[in-house]
């Protein structure tokens, strides 16, 4: 009976990880594309449904009934997989995750290295999917994408780091008890949440960080050759990582769940309050990722690789040394903690943009003269 | 059971898809293939330790070899891999040589497995939590633990003095 009881666990959960990608993906397409009309100062998609709430829907209905068609060339079995891979990696991630008190699937005591580690499905996935395609700017596409989440993998490593260190766990459930009593640990470690954050959205390759399907150099990157619904996967996969990618930074740095009478209303030993404030929290997340995609222009290869490696890297090992420091030395950590991260925060804020434009000019200044 | 409660047959399952993907990466003639089959087998293997009661190794398992090793070795492929080129070159050149041999290995592997004397499960293999492999990682074996990592450091320099100097001479 408990095998039994354990199974239809294990599938209920895996069930709403699915749910999870699938609606996720059709709420935040059509979030996307009205927030940036909003933005921009225009409709945007307002004719399906009631503001356009179902055009996500329409779409997808659109994408299914498309003809699956393979390119002659393009390998039969890897082009196939790849689709499917990258939705392994969407769903897995979210089974460590506490959507809210008493509803995670597994309380893995590694969570978070388990979080890491599944990432390295989509890179794999979309490798291959590129690779499969046998088109060059798929290949392209595929490479670009897995550098950059490789580089990008490091310093958001760095920044769990810091968490694990401040929750002394790596269970997730752990780092979310750490936080109770809104001392959320985006709030005395503010420099750890950005660069988690700058990485995490390179992770997902939005823009800023969307070389690796720059429609005006590689028509769309890696996806190139997919069309109807494997091309739907990879989208489904993109837009179901917004949130995916929110919910991670919520649960470790934003208190998860937690939030005013999140533990009012308890019944199968699940705060369904908890819920609400997740998703509230989520959702002004997303809401700076696409803010952000807005506001920023994309950047160069070597730049994008420059900032991993030269500039978020060593930041990130610093960031750990004094973490460490002042973990160790100071009596009242979380004050000597906040405040030396909010200095950081801001320093890095304000002094960033300066370094990359002397960074440029320089660049510019050694660029050989040609005469006309 | 400190190997983890699970049915027998779900370790022969295990075993048989690694074993499978395993001589998938050897039969495969495309390299590509190759390539996939070793992340399959690599991924079976992290189940086994799943099953172990091992999360952390596991979890460690597909973080280096299947979100790192195989990336890597995928992405070289790409980068170097001549689409339309035989590739029996690879194989079957040596095969007379490396059957006895490999036979040989094989028949002393099931030799010692047979005869060995496994014995009893120490204490520290009783505590595979994340705790009680930091502390051995950090207490028992910190000189060992830190002169690999300097044996890796040793590779990463030497690699990139050897692509250096041919970057040199072209």
């Amino acid at each position: 009976m408990d095998t039994f009881l354990a199974i239809l666990r294990a599938v209920v959960f895996v069930v709403i990880a699915y749910a999870v990608v699938f609606v996720a993906a059709l709420v935040n397409i059509v979030f996307e594309r009205r927030v940036l009309a909003f933005m921009q100062d225009r409709h945007g998609p307002n004719r399906t449904g009631p503001h356009g709430v179902l055009q996500s829907i329409a779409d997808a209905f659109k994408m299914m009934g498309k003809e699956d068609f393979r390119p002659l060339l393009a390998d039969p079995v890897l082009f196939t997989l790849a689709p499917i891979m990258v939705m392994i990696g969407a769903v897995a991630v979210q089974l460590v995750i506490p959507y809210t008190s008493g509803m995670t699937a597994t309380g893995l005591d590694v969570g978070l290295i388990f979080i890491v580690a599944i990432t390295g499905f989509t890179t794999m996935a979309i490798l291959l999917g590129g690779w499969s395609s046998r088109n060059k700017y798929s290949l392209v596409g595929a490479l670009r994408a897995a550098a950059q989440m490789i580089s990008y993998e490091i310093p958001m490593i760095l920044g769990l780091l810091i968490v694990a260190m401040i929750a002394g766990s790596l269970r997730i459930g752990d780092v979310v008890a750490a936080q109770a009593g809104y001392q959320w640990i985006a709030f005395y470690a503010p420099f750890t949440f950005l660069i988690f954050y700058i990485s995490s959205i390179a992770e997902l390759n939005r823009g800023p960080f969307d070389l690796p399907e720059s429609e005006s150099e590689l028509v769309s990157g890696y996806g190139t050759e997919y069309s109807g619904m494997r091309f739907g996967m990879f989208f489904l996969n993109e837009y179901a990582g917004l949130t995916i990618m929110s919910m991670i930074a919520v649960t470790l740095f934003f208190g998860g769940w937690q939030g005013p009478f999140a533990g009012a209303v308890v019944f199968w030993g699940v705060s369904w309050i908890g819920i609400i404030w997740f998703l509230i929290k989520v959702y002004i997340l997303v809401f700076a990722l696409v803010w952000i995609r807005l506001s920023l222009p994309r950047l160069q290869v070597d730049q994008l690789m420059a900032f991993a490696w030269k500039i978020l890297i060593p930041l990130g090992l610093l960031n750990i040394l004094a973490t460490a420091a002042v973990m160790l030395w100071i009596p009242h950590w979380k004050l000597g903690m906040a405040v030396f991260s909010w200095v950081a925060f801001f320093a890095f804020v304000v002094l960033l943009d300066p370094i990359l434009k002397w960074r440029l000019r320089r660049q510019r200044d050694r660029l050989p003269v040609v005469n006309a | 059971m400190p190997g983890g409660d699970f049915h027998p047959w779900l370790f022969f399952i295990l075993a048989a898809w690694i074993l499978i993907c395993g001589l998938g990466v050897v039969a495969f003639k495309k390299v590509m293939y190759s390539a996939a089959s070793m992340v399959a087998c690599f991924l079976g293997v992290a189940f086994a330790y799943a099953l172990l009661n091992a999360p952390l190794v596991a979890v460690v398992q597909i973080l280096v070899y299947v979100g790192a090793i195989s990336i890597v070795i995928i992405f070289a492929i790409m980068l170097t891999e001549v689409q339309d080129g035989g590739y029996d070159l690879f194989f079957n050149r040596q095969a007379v040589l490396a059957a006895p041999l490999a036979v040989a290995a094989a028949a002393v592997l099931t030799v010692v497995v047979v005869t060995a004397d496994v014995g009893q499960i120490g204490d520290k293999a009783l505590n595979p939590s994340v705790k009680g492999i930091s502390l051995l990682l950090f207490k028992g074996y910190v000189f060992p633990f830190e002169l690999v990592s300097l044996v890796l450091v040793a590779a990463m320099i030497g690699a990139l003095v050897l692509a250096r100097k041919e970057e040199e001479k072209s």
